[in-house]
């Protein structure tokens, strides 16, 4: 289901043969030793006899590290053992596993750049697996020449690397309701996700085919077992999308689309088509299902929104946060993420009070356009009860909105692009719980 | 020696594999396989346990490379084991590639295939392959949505069904065409796709029941929710919150 686990990508293999000559028998003794050779066949795949030489069952916590020798050299780190970073499975007992959502663990991170492996995911058919050799970018339609490119093709293209955020639309939509009083960062505003993106831009690919001047639209589809499709405006292309192949680092990885999928900085992340296998140039849209039946916005008067794409200025608190809490009174740093899909975000507030008084938090690092900036705020907790919320600004001066200032336009039927202010109540004995519901 | 090395690490790893199938009992002798061929230098076998295409034996070089485009290609390895080459970036796209998989449907019809469908057939199609997601009569849901029994256009306090909400039956074929049934998506033919779509819109009371879809009837079909929609770009109608 997810890809942790699943083959590597043909390109790392040799790396990890050799690596595997010389260190991995006892990897192999210790694996098939816990837990049997079907279920090692089963975890790490036939077709690949490397594995890492560490796994978690290998894990031993000296009373003194300094008086024992140390864990081993290994061909994949792993995390301490005392840290535990998960996604969340929307719904683990749902019957189609392959398609839902995991959310990312937004309360146990820090700074910006979500690791690849607890990127959230949304899978509308299940990941799929792609050999890269097999795999074509194919591009056609109003164009001068169609053209085919391998990864290896695009590989040879000038690339460029950004820091963007990717947002599911449906991010945060339990804000409509109003969410669980046990909801958390996690499982409310767990669909969004940060990462260094390296690739080509689809303005090269544009010029390498001669696209038709008269060409507005095009359509990007996924090779997965949805075939996934969603038209994009050409004026986007041309501004800053990318074929990215490269996440964090390394090849992106296949529950993000392995070898090779589209990023549109700030836009919804529905659009941005994992697998990518075809692009079509046309000259309107396409309606596929996922732009008229799904990723609409439906208001009170009955009509519905199409093609609303930006994912507009949002901000969360993610320590403290519901699942977490605070030991007692006294100095405390409030820590959180914000980002807009319209540009860079210039300003955060906090409020400790349910939004009567606000005060500027501090942003860490460089606030980049599309991407996520971590804020904090030193607080004195005087151990009272207290709601917290965050507040963004961009750089068009846009600020985020209340829920209800949200609620009182689009009404109870609309399902996407939730990104009012989130509050949460911390309570006297220091715990939190989601502010939207009353305590 | 060190060409012929490769081809044995295989064995002793393709050996590793059936002994794992094997069982634990039998995993020891694995080991042993595997450190007989080892030698103390690791090394010379790595390449050969690459990804594919798995280099021949003759196809190795004394110091291990797979066999490659040559000396005038590119000498920093590409990644992976693809195919590589110094000219153009890319090749023409033929026809036969794209009409493999250009397969869009869109408004107007463009994209539709031959052949047709008849409403009879379609409740046989969704008998077979969807009601055991979407329930009996498609109105229950399931483990998928709930598809029909619902008049459009769709307002406040409607359930969203193919009739209610979708503007354009071009999408209905084209979506059930690349992604469905679910379990075993594009395993419909052309016609049952036809016909499928037939029985969902005269269930929903669209089409009669002696409609025929085919690719001129199709598109002349009218969603009750169409002109619902309307579009936010390039004119965008957010932000909607000051």
């Amino acid at each position: 289901m997810s890809d942790e686990h699943g083959p590597e990508p043909a390109r790392n293999e040799s790396e990890q043969s050799e690596v595997h000559r010389g260190l991995s028998r006892r990897g192999f003794l210790a694996s098939a030793a816990a837990a049997g050779g079907a279920y090692f066949l089963g975890r790490f795949g036939p077709a690949s006899a490397q594995t890492p030489t560490i796994s978690e069952d290998d894990i031993v916590v000296p009373d003194d590290p300094t008086k024992t020798l140390g864990m081993s050299l290994s061909q994949r780190g792993l995390r301490s053992p005392f840290v535990h970073v998960q996604r969340q499975i929307n719904d683990p007992n749902a019957p189609l596993g392959a398609a839902g959502w995991t959310f990312s663990p937004l309360q146990d991170l820090e700074g910006t750049i979500t690791p690849a492996d607890l990127h959230f995911e949304r899978h509308h058919s299940g990941v799929a697996m792609i050999d890269p050799a097999e795999h074509r970018l194919v591009v056609h339609g109003m164009v001068q020449q169609p053209k085919q490119y391998t990864l290896w093709d695009l590989e040879r293209m000038p690339q460029e690397s950004h820091i963007y955020f990717v947002e599911c639309s449906g991010n945060s939509l339990a804000g409509y309701p109003g969410g669980d009083a046990d909801s958390t960062a996690q499982s409310i505003h767990g669909l969004v996700s940060t990462s260094e993106w390296v690739g080509v831009p689809m303005r090269h690919i544009v010029e390498d085919v001669g696209l038709d001047p008269a060409s507005t639209w095009a359509l990007f589809e996924g090779s997965d077992a949805a075939v996934m499709t969603r038209s994009v405006p050409v004026e986007k292309l041309m501004e800053d999308a990318l074929i990215a192949l490269y996440q964090n680092g390394e090849p992106i990885r296949p529950a993000q689309g392995y070898p090779m999928r589209l990023i549109l900085p700030g836009w919804e992340g529905n659009m941005q088509i994992k697998w990518l296998r075809r692009i079509e140039f046309g000259d309107a849209p396409f309606y596929t299902k996922e732009e008229t039946r799904h990723y609409t916005d439906r208001l009170p008067d009955g009509r519905s929104r199409q093609f609303t794409y930006a994912m507009e200025a949002k901000s969360v608190i993610t320590r403290p946060s519901p699942g977490q809490g605070l030991a007692g009174a006294g100095r405390w740093t409030i820590s959180g993420i914000a980002w807009s899909g319209r540009g860079r975000i210039e300003r955060v507030e906090v409020s400790t009070d349910g939004g009567s008084t606000w005060e500027d938090a501090a942003l860490l690092g460089e606030s980049r356009t599309r991407s996520t900036v971590r804020f904090h705020h030193p607080w004195e907790w005087d151990g009272e009860e207290a709601m917290l919320m965050s507040r963004a600004t961009d750089d068009t001066g846009y600020v985020q909105p209340t829920r209800e200032a949200l609620l009182e336009v689009r009404g109870p039927d609309y399902t996407y692009h939730y990104n009012g202010i989130q509050s949460w109540r911390l309570h006297p004995d220091g715990t939190l719980s989601n502010g939207y519901v009353d305590a | 020696m060190t060409s012929r090395r490769g081809p044995l690490a295989d064995t002793g790893s393709q050996l590793v594999r059936w002994l794992m199938l094997g069982g634990l009992a039998l995993f020891a002798l694995a080991l042993v396989a595997c450190d007989g061929d080892d030698d103390g230098d690791g090394t010379a076998t790595a390449t050969q346990a690459t990804a594919s295409p798995t280099p021949t034996e003759d196809g190795e070089d004394p110091e291990g490379t797979p066999a490659g485009p040559g000396p005038e290609a590119f000498t920093t390895p590409a990644p992976g084991e693809g195919p590589r080459s110094g000219g153009e970036i890319g090749e023409p796209a033929s026809e036969d590639v794209i009409a493999a998989l250009d397969i869009d449907v869109v408004p107007g019809g463009a994209g539709l295939p031959d052949g047709s469908g008849t409403v009879a057939a379609g409740s046989d199609v969704y008998a077979t392959n969807c009601a055991r997601c979407h329930g009996a009569t498609g109105t229950e849901g399931g483990i998928g949505p709930r598809l029909v029994g619902e008049e459009g256009p769709w307002e406040p306090g409607k359930a969203i069904t193919i009739g209610s909400y979708w503007p354009y039956a071009e999408t209905v074929y084209d979506y059930i065409r690349r992604a469905m049934p679910f379990d075993a998506p594009g395993s419909l033919s052309d016609d049952e796709v036809y016909a499928v779509v037939a029985w969902l819109l005269a269930e929903e009371g669209i089409i009669e029941d002696d409609v025929e879809l085919n690719a001129e009837t199709l598109p002349q079909v009218r969603m009750p929710n169409r002109e619902s929609f309307f579009a936010c770009w390039p004119e965008e109608c957010r932000p909607d919150v000051p």
